[in-house]
């Protein structure tokens, strides 16, 4: 796994929860695509935007190779 | 809209599972919850949002109408499209939220080899054209086949990646590899399941394009070998992964076994020590034991003679009772006796006392006749100097005329 996929894991890892477009100002969107697909992203909704949160299957695999 | 399936089994629209109601928060802002209501309304399903002013309540948003179903788990709806204003939640020919097509699976399937959430990714097949879905090869079928392809891809490339980090940090610290890898394994469960479901679509009589040996579709052909080259290529990840943890694990476990048993070794010394604390523990009872009978021998001797005590002791006590019951007659009739005296006493000193004062009385009446006669002497007297001079020896005469009226017991009178 390269750096910056690592760092981008991390970093989800560390933010938790929140809206997906500052997610997406914040990590490279590829990535953010690759997370949603493996299902360590699950994608939610408020009325008026689309929402992100850490799976305990992303977070275990952030744990399980102590990256944080 | 695709009901993952293992068997070629009905749709249960009929029973639902959550008796086809499901109401669920799908916002992952805390401070702003999002609940949505779906539930079955015959073979359609209605999609209601929460009311914003009115929390509790729900509003109707969307209704898919059902229009058709097959047996590999394919059902077609048809929808009018909807937008919240400024909003991302909608529904459209583009857009169809993720965590809703997984809320309307969970009427007909049961999520297995995953957690409920992970296979959220999975998006349902949306088109602004009708299609035929028990048309072999229809649109809708590809779908599906590529999104999983897509998955299984990332996933095995993921797990890759998983193995080779665990195997550098590995090198460096050998106790790294002895964790338990439960993220790992998951992943490869869940592949597992995705394969098995897929079979029901990649293998039904409706897939008759995306296949190995399609040698006019490269793209299909290509979906087809990484779906079933991608599930191989897990397989042998998993063994790997799992040979060479359970190899290192095993080196470290004959290490945890030599120090366990080193261990007990020592625990069983202690376990002898502790044996022969106890054998001399149980000697010294024994003593204990018939020293104890001993001294119960000497305890029913003191006990009979105490109770031999007692019997006299109580014996002296009814004899002390009856004494002092004796005494405080005795007592009593001498109280009473002194009683009477004093009343005897008190009452002669009253009859004396009575006596004097009639005495007293006599007396007194006597020095008031004497008074009186004296008075009446000397006012004779007087008459008989104012008639004539007394001589002396008349005034003698009178002295002892007088003297001789006054009584004896006059005591401490004045003389006249």
């Amino acid at each position: 796994m390269n750096e910056k996929k690592k760092s981008a894991l991390v970093s989800i890892y560390k933010i938790g929860r929140g809206y997906l477009e500052d997610l997406r100002n914040t990590i490279d969107p590829k990535y953010i695509d690759e997370f949603i697909t493996a299902g360590f992203i699950i994608c939610g909704f408020t009325r008026t935007s689309k929402t992100w949160r850490i799976s305990s299957l992303g977070k275990g695999y952030v744990e399980d190779l102590e990256l944080a | 809209m695709w009901i993952p399936t293992v068997n070629h089994i009905p749709i249960p629209f009929e029973e639902p599972h959550n008796d086809g109601v499901k109401i669920a928060d799908i916002s992952d802002i805390i401070k702003r919850p999002f609940k949505i209501k779906i539930q079955t309304n015959g073979k359609n399903i209605d999609i209601l949002t929460q009311n914003e002013k009115e929390t509790d309540t729900f509003d109707s948003f969307i209704t898919l109408h059902f229009e058709k179903f097959s047996h590999n788990g394919m059902i077609k709806y048809s929808f009018e499209p909807k937008f919240f204003e400024n909003g991302e939640f909608g529904f459209d020919d583009e857009s169809f939220p993720g965590v809703v097509y997984h809320i309307i699976k969970e009427f007909y399937h049961i999520h297995e080899f995953h957690e409920n959430e992970t296979d959220s990714s999975l998006l349902p097949y949306l088109s602004k054209n009708d299609i035929n879905i028990g048309e072999p090869d229809n649109e809708a079928i590809k779908h599906y086949l590529k999104n999983f392809e897509k998955i299984i891809l990332v996933l095995v490339n993921l797990a890759k990646e998983f193995s080779n980090i665990v195997q550098e940090k590995g090198k460096k610290d050998s106790e790294f590899v002895q964790k338990d890898f439960d993220t790992f394994f998951k992943m490869y469960i869940m592949v597992r399941g995705y394969d098995a479901y897929l079979h029901s679509l990649y293998k039904s009589i409706y897939n008759k394009k995306c296949h190995i040996s399609n040698e006019n579709e490269k793209e299909l052909r290509r979906c087809a070998f990484n779906i079933e080259n991608s599930v191989r290529y897990f397989n042998v990840l998993h063994t790997f992964f799992d040979t060479q943890i359970r190899k290192n694990n095993t080196f470290s476990i004959l290490k945890n076994v030599e120090e366990n048993l080193r261990k007990s070794e020592e625990n069983l010394s202690r376990v002898n020590e502790t044996l022969d604390n106890s054998k001399k523990s149980l000697e010294t009872s024994e003593q204990t034991l018939k020293t104890t009978e001993e001294t119960l021998k000497t305890t029913e001797e003191t006990l009979k003679t105490s109770e031999l005590t007692l019997k006299s002791s109580n014996t002296n006590i009814e004899k002390t009772k009856e004494a002092a019951d004796d005494s405080t007659k005795w007592a009593i009739r001498g109280i009473i006796f002194s009683a009477i005296l004093s009343i005897v006493s008190i009452s002669y000193s009253i009859c004396l006392s009575n006596q004097s004062s009639k005495e007293l009385k006599e007396t007194s009446t006597k020095l008031e006749h004497f008074f009186k006669n004296s008075m009446e002497t000397t006012e004779q007297i007087l008459d008989s100097v104012m008639m004539q001079m007394p001589t002396k020896s008349e005034l003698l005469r009178i002295d002892s005329i007088l003297r001789n009226n006054i009584p004896h017991n006059s005591g401490k009178g004045k003389n006249h």
